[in-house]
């Protein structure tokens, strides 16, 4: 039987030592306990004995040597005629070019197959029961991340992955569950990150909007059925204004940006699985009959988690709605590869001055966050005139 | 409430289904005028007389045999085997006649028949009077099998298992005959394939039946820290493993106890079923406790040791915890 010879754990901390010396060479015969060589670390100098009597048939790193804990580094035959075989030696000596060449550059030995072995013999096999690996895939927790207090410390259970989901969420473990969680969290992070983003503000009239809109659901509701919303103004006028600005209704890929024919907007909807962000598709050439029965079909789809890929992707330009969670104005994050989003504000009475005089008016602020990549701010200042503009004066929504 | 025995409640059951239908007979050794080795079946012979409580030889494969012909020909014969360790005797006639007849005449006989046996440890009753057989008739198709851990249950399941139409194996517990309980309503008639849930819990499952229902009821008062879940499935065929999953699923952990020799037990088929079907739920290994694998001893202090114990079962709940 051929044993090998490892470099012993050297505590939590140490993932490296220096091989100072040899006591044995290939050839000698070695008896249990027999010291094999020394090696140095950050902490300490330490020799190594032999795990088991028989002869070091072969040394695989040399004094001087930079080696992972938990490499190999000699092998020991207990019987005679015990060699090593030609296919292993092959292997082994690649091994070793492998630390050599890391030494002449000046870095640490660590092939990432042996960093990987000396893991496994620093912590030992995890085991990890399926109630709890269920529990861990349902809430998005990273196992090895979790710590175990089961049974010799290494038994991850349910309660463990629960803990950790709540550490992970600051706070309940139901937050970072939900379909849509994983994705928001990438885009957001990655928009946030890589996105220049510039944020215009403007407060617009909105009597004749909140008018026209009561009249709307009066005199259309109950032959169609469907009940149209601020929202749907407010994706018809984005909708208008993207096709007045090329410029605007276009996605950055790499290092252009691509102008798109159709006018497909995003809308940002709330549902019990998390955010979701689905693309309603042209619709500058619909109805504000059509527009809601899409956005209504797109909610549901969107809660019942049946989107379809192709309603998530695409799209030069999403619209955020917290008005009706009583928000008056706030600042969204691009959907990449998008070139902005609208957030809209709640309408309410606010004190508005006309002709020098302070006057209760509906009003709503509206505020776009820009790719700067994209757009700059005369434009995007350009682009949000039109379409304050657009819901000042909301006929113009229904005449187009 | 009115408290009476284990022997108490099943021979009333008896009673009641013999006064209901004149087509049952009992057969066994000494269970006629004398009323049985443990009294379990007083006063019936008085009251039914020797025509209905018919006292054999000591010849089970006999009086077994007789009882399966009595069976298919009308009557509904209850077979009192006294020790279920002398099924040995007449397993033939359970297993290649009674078993299959309803099967092989293609459904145009049946054999309500009754076999009636004590089981289990009982004060160093040793070698051949202390074993729970009961996994022998488990593995046979075309058997019910029945046991109890308390008197309502007894008196509900004898009910049952002498309305049914193919035989029925019916076992009772020697270590509780004379332990009592709640009495049964008199028309107290339990169905099969329905389990007791003795106690709920969110923490961990124990499945045990007949005496080692009773011991886990006593294990979990040492352990009020952990919320136990207690089911008896009280026939082990039909098994009501639909209440186990999802005591399982709700818990994530399960300990059997169970009093049969441990390979190819109740604990093991419970076990692998619950391997099978509620994997994920799992949150620690499935454990069981049975018996040593050995032939019981007369030694008193060697019995305890083979027998799964009290502060045994609460060890393995605390430890099944720490898992």
């Amino acid at each position: 039987m051929i044993v090998d010879v490892e470099v012993p754990n050297q505590g939590l901390t140490i993932t490296e030592a220096t091989l100072l010396l040899w006591l044995k060479q290939p050839g000698d015969a070695v008896v249990k306990g027999d010291i094999l060589f020394e090696i140095e670390t950050d902490k300490a100098t330490q020799e190594i004995e032999s795990p088991i009597s028989g002869t070091l048939l072969q040394v695989l790193a040399q004094a001087g040597d930079v080696v992972p804990l938990g490499q190999i580094v000699a092998k020991i035959g207990t019987e005679a005629g015990d060699e090593v075989g030609a296919g292993e030696a092959r292997d082994d000596s690649r091994d070793e070019s492998d630390i050599r060449n890391a030494r002449d550059r000046g870095e640490s030995a660590a092939p990432n197959v042996v960093v990987e072995q000396a893991k496994d013999i620093e912590g030992g096999r995890r085991m990890v029961s399926p109630r709890a690996r269920r529990a861990a895939r349902r809430l998005g927790v990273d196992l090895t991340s979790v710590q175990p207090t089961g049974a010799h410390g290494r038994h991850v259970r349910e309660r463990d992955v629960l803990l950790a989901a709540e550490e992970n969420a600051g706070a309940s473990a139901a937050r970072v569950s939900g379909r849509y969680r994983a994705k928001t969290a990438e885009q957001t992070a990655l928009s946030f990150r890589d996105t220049p983003h510039f944020y215009l503000t403007r407060e617009v009239r909105a009597d004749r909007l909140a008018a026209l809109r009561a009249d709307m659901v009066r005199d259309t509701e109950a032959e169609t059925g469907v009940r149209i919303s601020i929202t749907d103004f407010l994706l018809k006028a984005l909708a208008l204004a993207l096709r007045a600005f090329p410029s605007v209704n276009s996605q950055r890929r790499n290092d252009t940006v691509a102008l798109l024919s159709a006018v497909n907007i995003g809308l940002a909807v709330d549902t019990a699985e998390g955010l979701a962000a689905p693309i309603l598709q042209s619709v500058d050439t619909q109805s504000l009959t059509a527009i809601a029965r899409a956005r209504i079909e797109a909610a549901r789809r969107a809660a019942e988690g049946t989107l379809r890929n192709s309603d998530i992707v695409g799209g030069s330009f999403t619209l955020t709605n917290l008005g009706p969670l009583g928000v008056d104005q706030f600042d969204a994050i691009i959907v990449p590869p998008q070139s902005g989003i609208l957030a809209a504000g709640a309408i309410k009475m606010r004190p508005h001055v006309i002709d020098g005089e302070v006057r209760a008016c509906n009003t709503l602020f509206l505020t776009l966050a820009m790719d700067h990549r994209v757009v700059d701010g005369a434009e995007a200042a350009r682009f949000l005139d039109f379409l304050a503009n657009l819901i000042e004066k909301p006929t113009l929504l229904c005449s187009q | 409430m009115k408290q009476i025995s284990n022997l108490e409640a099943v021979r009333d059951a008896i009673a009641m289904e013999m006064r209901a239908n004149p087509d049952i007979i009992l057969l066994g050794e000494g269970t006629g005028e004398r009323g049985g080795s443990f009294a379990h079946t007083k006063n019936l012979y008085q009251e039914f007389g020797a025509k209905r409580l018919i006292d054999t030889p000591i010849a089970e494969l006999g009086f077994t045999g007789l009882a399966v012909g009595a069976a298919a020909t009308g009557l509904h014969p209850i077979v009192d085997l006294m020790f279920v360790d002398f099924a040995a005797e007449c397993m033939s006639q359970i297993v290649n006649q009674a078993s299959k007849l309803h099967y092989v005449s293609n459904g145009q006989s049946c054999v309500p028949m009754l076999v009636r046996a004590a089981m289990g440890t009982i004060k160093g009753a040793a070698a051949h009077h202390s074993s729970c057989l009961y996994p022998w008739f488990m593995h046979i198709p075309g058997l019910k099998v029945v046991t109890y851990s308390n008197p309502v249950d007894g008196y509900g399941l004898m009910r049952s298992a002498l309305r049914e139409p193919n035989p029925v194996i019916f076992l009772d517990h020697k270590t509780l005959y004379s332990v009592k309980g709640d009495a049964p309503d008199e028309e107290t008639v339990i169905p099969f394939g329905k389990a007791r849930v003795y106690k709920e819990g969110t923490d961990l499952t124990v499945v045990a039946v007949a005496l080692m229902a009773q011991r886990v009821l006593e294990a979990v008062k040492q352990t009020p820290d952990i919320s136990v879940e207690v089911i008896d499935p009280r026939t082990l065929v039909p098994l009501d493993l639909e209440t186990i999953f999802a005591s399982v699923r709700k818990t994530g952990r399960l300990l059997i106890v169970d009093e049969a020799y441990p390979v190819c037990s109740f604990a093991s088929e419970v076990a692998a079923q619950v391997a099978s079907e509620c994997l994920y739920d799992l949150d620690a290994p499935v454990r069981r406790i049975n018996p040593k694998a050995i032939t019981h001893p007369f030694s008193p202090p060697l019995e305890q040791a083979m027998i799964p114990q009290v502060p045994q079962i609460a060890q393995a709940i605390r430890d099944l915890m720490e898992e």
